[in-house]
This record gives structure tokens, C-alpha cells and sequence, in this order.
């Protein structure tokens, strides 16, 4: 495939081609780049980036520049009848602050011994999955095709990979879960987050470290009120606790994650806290890539420790499912 | 890092400048080669760029040990001992749980059921290319085909280079090593080439590989028996349009960011889909793993000229590892299988009727038969499980329900990404050569204008390259 027509370059003519188009790119969607560095980690990186991005995509916004690429965008998605963009995971960064986050719920200690909820209405039984990674394949992708399979329920699943309730930056669970809530009534959510959450959380101009007081207060708060936002608008809610993680830190964080969500469940009668350790852990509830099932070894964990096999996906999926079909009493056809 | 990330594009941009500006200092302009790429993999996992220092630096042990010995019964044991070492850093990190399970499993289904507790094994991305090309250098050697490097910063850049180092190409230590005797030279780089490579890689991954993954092919896979005949027919296309899609971007950009360093590797992908018969795919296909598994498996297992028989029971060997080679699952074992029996079958048949008697409108059934041959078998490679795949294949059946599936925008991805095909070679080259013409300022505006566009067009977020699992 060689060719001898081919034009060999110099490295300065190169680099005037690679600087031009880094110039046209910085021209015509710096909001690009300002979203990319927003979407970065908390920390030095981010800072210098956004020091550099903001100011550009400041001037360039106030130019009118960036419109061109906006309209095109719009226009793109709606000629090829994409929703949100498509693609692995969404970010929304015109979320509303986390002043407007619903306010904290009255504590009510005991937790039910029977998950509360409004009347079942005599119609198919609707059900919203919602979550990060861990609800978009495995777990999620089991769940949903059980849940569509079975004639007296209807489905419907919001996933975003890498999301959770630190960064409303990134993406803003609570809009969107209120969105689709207002959307359609449902008689029970099923959600599963936290994985993404060990990290530092920003508000209000203050900046809270991982593992420090300010952050479990605030993150409490959040899990509180998630909780709540859920229970109250989706019928009966259903947090699955992130299962438990090879890697004994990260395990012992996602733990205390989990008890700030059990708590938030504790406090709501319509809103259940699902222990899935007793399902995908080994007999003591902790952490196992293998399950023996039916005789046979079954890969239960992904090569990361995090995420779930489609077999360890496949079995969580089914003990939530008859969980669900329990409680909802979907009717026959 | 993705490629398709702005990340990267900084990451490259940074690099680009160090690396020529340190041109004139070759051991240096190495050396930051080398900082770099262990920095790119790090990105994945820190942990483990300690395993690819260790596959780099055993590989050079070896090289030497074997260019010190010429007892050709020494030779040979230090072949074997680096053939495990390579073999065993793959095996242990691949392919122990699923060995390891599956002889439990074999056990238990006798009715014994040994208490063993399973190691947890993490796959370090990449693993698959690295270790071959590791074996690539030292099987070299062995053979005398190529000299044993000297310095171990060579066979630390061979091995960690990042432009290749996570999805391929697989490139040969006998056609990358010989680059790093001098620097690079700054005023031949083939810059309408390599851009042009990039921005059809950058193109055919983030728009057509990543759209129709998840409009049509990732709900398909999750529940084949939800759909229809023409539904699944629809999908199983597009699946194939994806990974060729998504697995030639890979190296298309791999192949452009090293020309921009001044390297060279060779083409890994040649219009798969035109090919009109299997032996021909192969050719076309994933060649650098094609051609390492006929150099290194093939040939050393006789290839065909160790009788009828054997040359058949060598085919399914190949295929047998090359379904192995990515991934440890039964579903691969049986996609490799399925493939060496098609080969075999080919081969029969061609022996019979040999293909210069054929008349030429034959070339259009070849061509149909291999691409649906490659879709079936393809159907084992993204199944998670047999019952998914059986689940797929039931679907195929069900001819009763209507075609759900096809949006306009999905059908032009997939017919677009088919069309490439058919396209003349000589086109690709015009519009290089066009490209190249161009000002330079208009050149650079028009690969930024390009950026833009895919800003506009690309689906939010960016999928991981399919082969990375590899």
C-alpha cells in the first residue's frame, strides 16, 4: 500500500497543521473543552484545565461562536432521532445547583417490616431501573428483560456509566430522576449508585475531601434526599446496595456508602434498602468472583472487582425480579 | 486514555513536541518515548506497568542470553524458557480463571468437587498484543532472523510504544526495531497520510462504530429473543459493520499517530468484507494477528506441507488459539473452531475445483457466502453465553414479525460502513494526495473543521475500543 506519490512533510509543517487545527477547534467549540475539563476528576489537573478552558469559552460564548456548532448539534440529533446525545454516558452541565436539592426528610427510625406504597392501580405494574454502570449491563440488562418478559409489567432503564450523586457537574441524577418520574407514573423504582461517589464533593464554592466529616455529612444529606425524591414520587423504591468490591478500601468505602443509603431508606416507609451481598457475596456476604450454582462454577465479578458478570448479573437480577413480582402483585393478562 | 478523547489530544500534542525536539538526542528522544507510553498505560492501571517492564526486560535478558550461546541444544532450552515466560504471564493472567473453572466444572459434572478456593486475576489490558509481541522478538532471534537488540531501551519502546500497545497492530520487532538504530527522520514524515488515517479512523469509531453499537447492536445482544428475523438479520449486520468499524479505527489511528512520530507500521485491515473467499478474509483481516499466527503456529506446526491430514488438523489448531488468543470463553473456542472448520471445508473444495476454472460471476457468490459465513460465526464472538447465541440464532428463524430496527440513520451507518469496501484503493490515495496538496493553513483548518464536525456529530461519551478486552 506504500506510494511513492505520497508528500512527505517536515516536522515545522506538521506542527503548523497541528497548531491551525488546535486553533479552529479552540474557535469554534471551546464549550467542548470547557465541558471536558468540568468533567475531569477534582483536583490540580482539573483546576489548571478549567483555568484555561473557562476564560476561552467565556469569550469565545459572549463572540457568538460557538453557536454555529451548537445549532449543528441540535440539528444533528434531532434529523437522526437521537435522544440526549446517545453514547455511553450523558452529561448534563446546565444542572440546577444543589441549593435546589429537596430538603431533608423528618428522621423516622424504625425501618418497616413491609414496604409501604400508594394503591396498586389495576393496570400493568411499572417499573423504572435506574443507575450507573452496574445498571447499565449485567444486572441491568437481566433485570429488564425478566421485567418485559412477564406479561402483567411494563419496563423502562436509565443508565449512566461513570455517574453517581457527588458530581451534579457531570451529571445531575436528581433532574433527571425527577424528569422521568413527572413523566410517567410508576409503581416502583429500582436504583443502584455509589460506585463513582469516592471522590471529593463541591458546593456552594466549598470544596469537601473524601473520608472527611463535612463529606459524610453532606453525602448523607444527598443519599437522604434521593431516597426520598424517589420514594415519594416512584411509587416504592428500591436501592440496591452496591455489591461488595475486591479491593478491601474501596470495599469499606462503598460499605459506608451503602449504610448512608440504608439509612435514607430507614427513614422512608415506601422505600426498601436491598442487601445484595446475601446474593452475589459468598455464604458470610463478602466479596467472591466465583459462585458455585447448580454444581457449576459460575464467574459471578467482572476482572475489575467492580462490575458484575452477565452470569453474576443474571443472578442478581433474578432474585431482585422475584422480589419485585412479590410485592407488586402484577395481574395476570 | 482513548484515543478519541480530548485527553489524549493534548497527551499526543505534548509528545509530538518532546519527542522531535529531542530528536537530535536520540537516547533521550527514546527515553521519553518510553516515559510516555508507560504514562499512557498507566492511565488504565498503574499496577501493571510494573508487568509490562518485566515482559520488556526478560525479553531483552533472553535476546542476549541467546545471542551468547551458539549450542543449538542451549538455544533451544532458552527458546522454551522464553516462550513459558511470555506464555505463562498470558496464560496466568487470561486464561487461569477460565481454565481452572472449567476443569472444576469437568470434575464435578464426575461427581467430584475438590475444595479449591479461585485465585482473583485481573486482565491487564492489552496483555494479548504485548505478549506477542514479546514472543514475535525472541522466536526472531531464535531463528536468526533478527539480531538481538542491544539496548534495553529498544525492547522497552518495542513492547510499550503507545500508539500500539493496548489493541495492535501486532508489530513485528523485525519491522520496528530497525527504526530505532537512527532518529527519526524529521522531513519525511507522510503527514497527508497519517492524518488521513486518523480522521477516517477518528470517524469510522466515534460516529459509525459507537452509533450503530448502541442504537442497534448492544439491545439486540441483551435480549436476541425479543426481536424479529429481519430485526436480528439487521443487527448481526451491523455488528459486523461495528467491529470492523471500531477495530480498523484502532489501528488506522495507531498507524497515523506513529507516522506523526516518525515511525512506521504496516496496514492491519485491507476491505475485509470484498474478500470473496475465507483464505482471502484472512488476508485482509486482522492481518498482523493472521500473519503472526501462520509465522509463529502455522508454519512451525508444518503448515501445509506436512501432508493432507495434517495440514487440516493444523488449520483447526490455529483457529483453536486464535479464538483463545481473544477470548477466555467457550463462545471463542467454538467462533475459532467454527472458523477453522469453514478453512478446512474451503481448502477441501478448492483441491477439488481449483478457483482459476471458476467463471468469474462466481466472485459474487464467494463474497456473499464468506460474509455471511464471517456473520454467523461472529454471532459466538459478541454472545456473553451459548444460550445467548442460541437465543440469536432461534430469532434468525422468526420471519413472521416486522423489521423494527431500521432507522434511516442506522441503515446509512451500516451501508456506509459496508460501501468502504468497494471503494477503489487508488480513491483512498487521491484523496490523500488531494489533502496534501492543500496550503498548510488549509490543511490544518481543515482537520480542525473535521474535529469540529465529530464534535457534532458524535454520540456523548466514548465507548472503549472493542478489542481493548483482548
Amino acid at each position: 500500500m506504500e506510494s511513492t506519490q505520497v508528500r512527505r512533510y517536515t516536522v515545522r509543517e506538521v506542527t503548523i497543521i497541528l497548531g491551525v487545527a488546535s486553533a479552529v477547534v479552540v474557535l469554534l467549540d471551546a464549550a467542548g473543552l470547557r465541558d471536558w475539563a468540568s468533567g475531569l476528576e477534582l483536583g490540580p489537573e482539573r483546576q489548571v484545565a478549567l483555568a484555561i478552558t473557562e476564560p476561552i469559552a467565556a469569550i469565545q460564548g459572549r463572540a457568538g461562536l460557538q453557536r454555529p456548532h451548537d445549532l449543528a448539534r441540535e440539528w444533528f440529533l434531532s434529523a437522526v432521532h437521537i435522544e440526549h446525545g446517545g453514547g455511553w454516558d450523558t452529561q448534563e452541565l446546565q444542572s440546577p445547583v444543589w441549593a435546589e436539592e429537596p430538603a431533608a426528610p423528618t428522621a423516622d427510625s424504625a425501618q418497616p417490616e413491609e414496604l409501604a406504597g400508594p394503591p396498586l392501580p389495576p393496570r400493568p405494574r411499572r417499573v423504572l431501573l435506574i443507575g450507573d454502570s452496574l445498571m447499565g449491563w449485567g444486572l441491568g440488562t437481566s433485570l429488564e428483560r425478566l421485567i418485559a418478559q412477564h406479561p402483567g409489567m411494563e419496563v423502562k432503564r436509565h443508565a449512566v456509566v461513570s455517574s453517581g450523586l457527588t458530581r451534579p457537574d457531570f451529571f445531575d441524577w436528581f433532574d433527571l430522576a425527577s424528569g422521568l418520574l413527572d413523566e410517567q407514573e410508576y409503581d416502583a423504582v429500582v436504583c443502584i449508585m455509589g460506585g463513582n461517589d469516592i471522590q471529593a464533593i463541591s458546593t456552594e464554592g466549598r470544596v469537601y475531601r473524601h473520608g472527611t466529616d463535612e463529606w459524610y455529612r453532606a453525602y448523607a444529606h444527598r443519599a437522604r434526599s434521593f431516597v426520598t425524591l424517589l420514594a415519594s414520587k416512584g411509587g416504592r423504591a428500591y436501592w440496591l446496595s452496591l455489591p461488595p468490591m475486591r479491593d478491601k478500601r474501596f470495599h469499606e468505602n462503598t460499605r459506608r456508602i451503602n449504610a448512608m443509603f440504608e439509612e435514607g431508606c430507614r427513614q422512608r416507609p415506601s422505600a426498601k434498602y436491598v442487601d445484595t451481598g446475601q446474593w452475589i457475596g459468598n455464604e458470610d456476604g463478602e466479596y467472591t468472583s466465583y459462585l458455585v450454582l447448580e454444581g457449576r462454577q459460575r464467574q459471578v465479578r467482572a476482572s475489575d472487582g467492580i462490575h458484575l458478570t452477565t452470569a453474576g448479573g443474571e443472578i442478581l437480577a433474578s432474585r431482585v425480579y422475584d422480589m419485585l413480582v412479590k410485592d407488586l402483585e402484577p395481574p395476570s393478562p | 486514555m482513548l484515543f478519541p478523547t480530548i485527553q489524549f489530544g493534548v497527551f499526543f500534542l505534548i509528545v509530538f513536541v518532546g519527542s522531535w525536539a529531542l530528536r537530535s538526542r536520540h537516547t533521550a528522544h527514546k527515553w521519553f518515548l518510553i516515559a510516555a507510553s508507560y504514562y499512557f498505560y498507566g492511565c488504565w492501571d498503574w499496577r501493571f506497568t510494573a508487568l509490562l517492564a518485566f515482559c520488556s526486560v526478560s525479553n531483552y535478558l533472553g535476546g542476549r542470553w541467546l545471542a551468547a550461546t551458539e549450542h543449538p541444544g542451549r538455544r533451544k532450552a532458552i527458546l522454551l524458557v522464553g516462550l513459558l515466560a511470555n506464555g505463562g504471564v498470558l496464560g496466568f493472567f487470561k486464561y487461569y480463571g477460565f481454565f481452572v473453572s472449567s476443569a472444576l466444572n469437568v470434575l464435578a459434572a464426575m461427581g467430584w468437587r475438590p475444595n479449591v478456593t479461585l485465585l482473583e486475576v485481573v486482565l491487564p489490558v492489552g496483555i494479548s498484543f504485548f505478549t506477542f509481541q514479546g514472543i514475535s522478538y525472541f522466536v526472531d532471534v531464535y531463528r536468526r532472523q533478527l539480531e538481538a537488540s542491544k539496548s534495553l531501551a529498544d525492547i522497552l519502546l518495542y513492547i510499550s510504544f503507545f500508539p500500539q500497545l493496548v489493541a495492535g497492530p501486532i508489530v513485528r520487532a523485525s519491522t520496528f526495531l530497525p527504526q530505532l538504530q537512527k532518529p527519526p527522520d524529521p522531513n519525511a514524515i507522510e503527514g497527508s497520510r497519517a492524518l488521513t488515517l486518523i480522521m477516517g479512523g477518528l470517524i469510522k469509531k466515534t460516529v459509525i462504530a459507537n452509533y450503530i453499537g448502541t442504537e442497534l447492536v448492544d439491545p439486540f445482544f441483551q435480549s436476541p429473543s425479543d426481536y424479529s428475523g429481519p430485526d436480528s438479520l439487521f443487527a448481526i449486520y451491523g455488528w459486523a459493520v461495528q467491529v470492523y468499524c471500531d477495530f480498523s479505527a484502532y489501528s488506522d489511528i495507531a498507524i497515523g499517530v506513529a507516522e506523526l512520530l516518525g515511525y512506521r507500521f504496516p496496514h492491519n485491515f485491507n476491505q475485509p468484507y470484498r474478500a470473496s473467499s475465507l483464505r482471502e478474509y484472512w488476508r485482509r483481516w486482522h492481518i498482523s494477528l493472521s500473519t503472526w499466527l501462520r509465522d509463529y503456529i502455522y508454519y512451525p506446526l508444518g503448515g501445509s506441507r506436512a501432508g493432507r491430514l495434517r495440514t487440516y488438523v493444523n488449520l483447526y489448531l490455529v483457529f483453536l488459539f486464535g479464538g483463545l488468543w481473544h477470548g477466555a470463553d467457550w463462545t471463542f473456542v467454538m467462533w475459532g473452531l467454527v472458523h477453522g472448520t469453514g478453512l478446512c471445508v474451503e481448502r477441501f473444495v478448492r483441491r477439488r475445483m481449483p478457483a482459476r476454472e471458476w467463471p468469474r460471476w462466481t466472485y459474487i457468490i464467494g463474497l456473499l457466502a464468506t460474509f455471511h459465513f464471517v456473520c454467523v460465526a461472529r454471532i459466538f464472538f459478541r454472545s456473553p453465553s451459548f444460550d445467548i447465541a442460541l437465543q440469536c440464532f432461534r430469532s434468525l428463524g422468526a420471519w413472521s414479525e416486522p423489521l423494527t430496527m431500521a432507522t434511516p440513520f442506522v441503515v446509512v451507518l451500516v451501508v456506509v460502513g459496508l460501501g468502504i469496501h468497494f471503494i477503489p484503493p487508488k480513491w483512498s490515495e487521491a484523496a490523500q494526495t488531494a489533502f496534501g496538496r492543500m496550503p498548510l493553513v488549509a490543511q490544518g483548518a481543515a482537520l480542525g473543521l473535521f474535529l469540529v464536525l465529530l464534535s457534532v456529530m458524535a454520540p456523548e461519551g466514548v465507548a472503549p475500543f472493542i478489542y481493548f478486552q483482548f
